[in-house]
């Protein structure tokens, strides 16, 4: 995973909690390389895996709803950090769209070997169908970037979650009239 | 996340240990960005290096090929040298055997013969003249082809070259019971400049085709200045064409059907040539026909008018020769004194037999250039028939030595050989020849020729 999954993560949790709460959680979670990580650099998922069970530990929330904020936490750094990504798109749907063959047909060109989950899309008059499938299963992950979308262009969507017996997830979202 | 937990002040040991353990962290996590951008870095030098060996390759390789490509193209180029040096040998080689074959065929004709020989000798004639005229075909076309046909800029009365190819083809229209006519508008002028043997070479054409597709009815050819252009239109009641088949007119090797060449002959080069002529000569060759109704082929040529800066010519001179056809009223050809310069046996044969059929006599003859100027230096002569390749010494040799003889009178050279280039003509004249007869030469040329002579129209200029 990209380590700029993990720098952002831990932003988050010093912005949400605090610093020491950074520590204690790196602390916990007995991380090989003592929790120091660059946005360059590629780490195993397991150890973000670890420290948001930590962190559930120690504050009473449990881990979906971590994960889940910290994916909408995600979208806004990510529409921070890469405004180009965003230039013409006016609503949810068509960047949603667009992550599969626009962002990672770019993240790719960047890093080759990258692993990167699979949003196949089917557009229909009314909405769009999402499927989402990994090796890490961070559906959590995925809602919540989902939902930071959604509420960063204000627009009115239903969504559902329909987990899959082989782990995948669809998200359907539909137009609210 | 309401309910966070809330962490009590820390002691300072505590806070130390803290900063301490984040400084160690971010210290790692530089020296992994530090890392990676090394193994980048070196990643990007070798990738870079890697591509200037490929553009240095590349650049090797494209020399390579343009090398090759180079010199593949001096080979094509002297391979086609060598096309044109054989087409040269072979148009030499095939004209001079044809030289003697229609030569002696004329000469025999005049003999006594018996009604079959006639027939025979007239056949051996005619079958000859198609030959020498395929082969010149072929010459003209392997020239259009290779870029090598260059065209004269001399004067020429056009009315006059009109009617003379008109003449050649009137027996022809006789014996096929077809009129065969000449209609010259006022506006024609009387002297241009231009290339009168090529021209006469597309009127001959083009009335030659006219006649050959006409069963009855008549040919005509009218000739006009249309829109500043010297005009000329070969008008026919012949067979006509479909539009399929004007479209196919002026590609080589191409007639009508393979009917048309079973039933009328020829190589399909005739009207491809006369195109490539007409717009070498700055004109536009264009036809027009309705099949059963006949057809009307018609070429412009830019006109240049003769003006006195051009400056009479020996060529010019030679448009305006006797024709011959007042035998009575034209002069004795019998004082004039004639050297004969060939080194084949039959040619010298040719010539003294032409000679003698039209009233004049061979003085002498000699076999090479060196035997020709031991002659020229004891006797005067008034005329050099001059053969070109020659053993010893050839003829262009020969006239250059000719000339520079301290003699009581420069004969005329006339240059007689089968090299039928323009450079060859040019070769003659630049050293110091005075007219050209390409062979085969028939009977009429050489007397029109020595009548230029007799009347002074042809005269030794080179001083």
């Amino acid at each position: 995973m990209k380590g700029m999954v993990f720098t952002e993560f831990l932003e988050m949790v010093e912005a949400k909690f605090s610093a020491d709460m950074v520590d204690d959680i790196i602390d916990d979670a007995n991380l090989p390389n003592g929790g120091a990580y660059t946005a360059v650099g590629t780490y195993d998922h397991a150890e973000l895996v670890q420290m948001v069970v930590a962190l559930s530990k120690r504050t009473d929330v449990p881990v979906p709803a971590l994960v889940h904020t910290f994916g909408v936490h995600l979208f806004g750094r990510f529409h921070a950090l890469f405004p180009a990504f965003f230039q013409g798109v006016t609503t949810a749907l068509d960047f949603l769209e667009g992550i599969e063959t626009v962002i990672h047909t770019e993240v790719r060109k960047l890093y080759p070997d990258a692993q990167l989950p699979q949003f196949d899309c089917t557009r229909s008059a009314d909405g769009l169908q999402m499927l989402y499938s990994s090796p890490r299963h961070f559906g959590d992950l995925a809602e919540g970037l989902i939902h930071g979308a959604i509420a960063h262009f204000g627009d009115r969507l239903e969504i559902t979650r329909h987990n899959q017996p082989n782990g995948d997830i669809v998200f359907d979202m539909r137009t609210l009239a | 996340m309401d309910s966070l937990p809330s962490y009590e002040p820390k002691p300072h040991d505590e806070i130390v240990r803290r900063l301490e353990g984040r400084l160690a962290r971010e210290r790692a996590a530089r020296k992994q960005a530090e890392a990676l951008l090394e193994e980048k870095s070196l990643a990007l030098y070798q990738t870079n290096q890697a591509l200037q060996e490929n553009a240095i390759g590349l650049e090797l390789r494209v020399a390579k090929r343009t090398a090759e490509l180079n010199l593949a193209m001096r080979e094509a180029e002297s391979a086609n040298e060598a096309k044109s040096r054989f087409l040269a040998l072979m148009s030499h080689e095939i004209r001079t055997p044809m030289n003697g074959v229609l030569g002696l065929s004329e000469l025999l004709q005049t003999t006594l013969l018996d009604e079959q020989q006639t027939l025979y000798v007239k056949n051996i004639i005619n079958a000859g003249s198609t030959l020498l005229t395929l082969i010149n075909d072929i010459l003209d076309f392997s020239k259009i082809e290779a870029g090598e046909m260059s065209i004269e800029q001399v004067p020429l009365q056009p009315l006059t070259l009109v009617r003379e190819a008109l003449d050649l083809l009137r027996p022809q229209a006789i014996a096929k019971g077809v009129d065969l006519s000449l209609q010259a508008h006022d506006n024609v002028p009387e002297a241009v400049v231009g290339d009168p043997t090529r021209i006469r070479q597309v009127v001959f054409n083009l009335i030659g085709n006219a006649l050959k597709f006409t069963e009855r009815g008549q040919v005509s050819l009218v000739i006009s200045v249309q829109n500043d252009r010297l005009t000329c239109a070969v008008q026919d009641t012949g067979i006509g064409m479909s539009q399929a088949v004007q479209q196919r007119l002026f590609e080589p090797f191409r007639q009508a059907d393979n009917s048309i060449a079973r039933k009328y002959g020829g190589t399909g080069l005739g009207l491809v040539i006369c195109k490539a002529l007409v717009e070498k000569m700055g004109g536009t060759l264009s036809v027009h026909s309705v099949q059963g109704q006949g057809s009307v082929f018609s070429f412009g040529l830019p006109i240049v008018l003769h003006t006195a800066t051009h400056g009479p010519t020996g060529r010019a001179q030679v448009n305006a020769l006797p024709t011959g056809d007042g035998a009575a009223a034209a002069p004795s050809l019998a004082h004039l004194r004639v050297l004969v310069v060939d080194d084949q046996p039959i040619n010298r044969l040719l010539a003294r037999n032409q000679l003698a059929r039209i009233g004049c006599t061979a003085k002498d003859e000699a076999d090479n250039g060196i035997r020709a100027l031991e002659y020229l230096r004891q006797h005067t002569y008034d005329v050099v028939l001059m053969d070109m390749q020659m053993p010893e010494m050839d003829g262009i040799e020969a006239t250059q030595l000719l000339r520079q003889l301290d003699l009581a009178i420069q004969p005329v050279v006339i240059a007689m050989t089968a090299n039928a280039f323009p450079e060859d003509r040019a070769a003659c004249m630049a050293a110091g020849m005075n007219y050209f007869l390409s062979k085969p030469v028939g009977g009429e040329h050489l007397r029109n020729a020595l009548l230029g002579v007799a009347t002074g129209v042809i005269s030794n200029t080179s001083k």
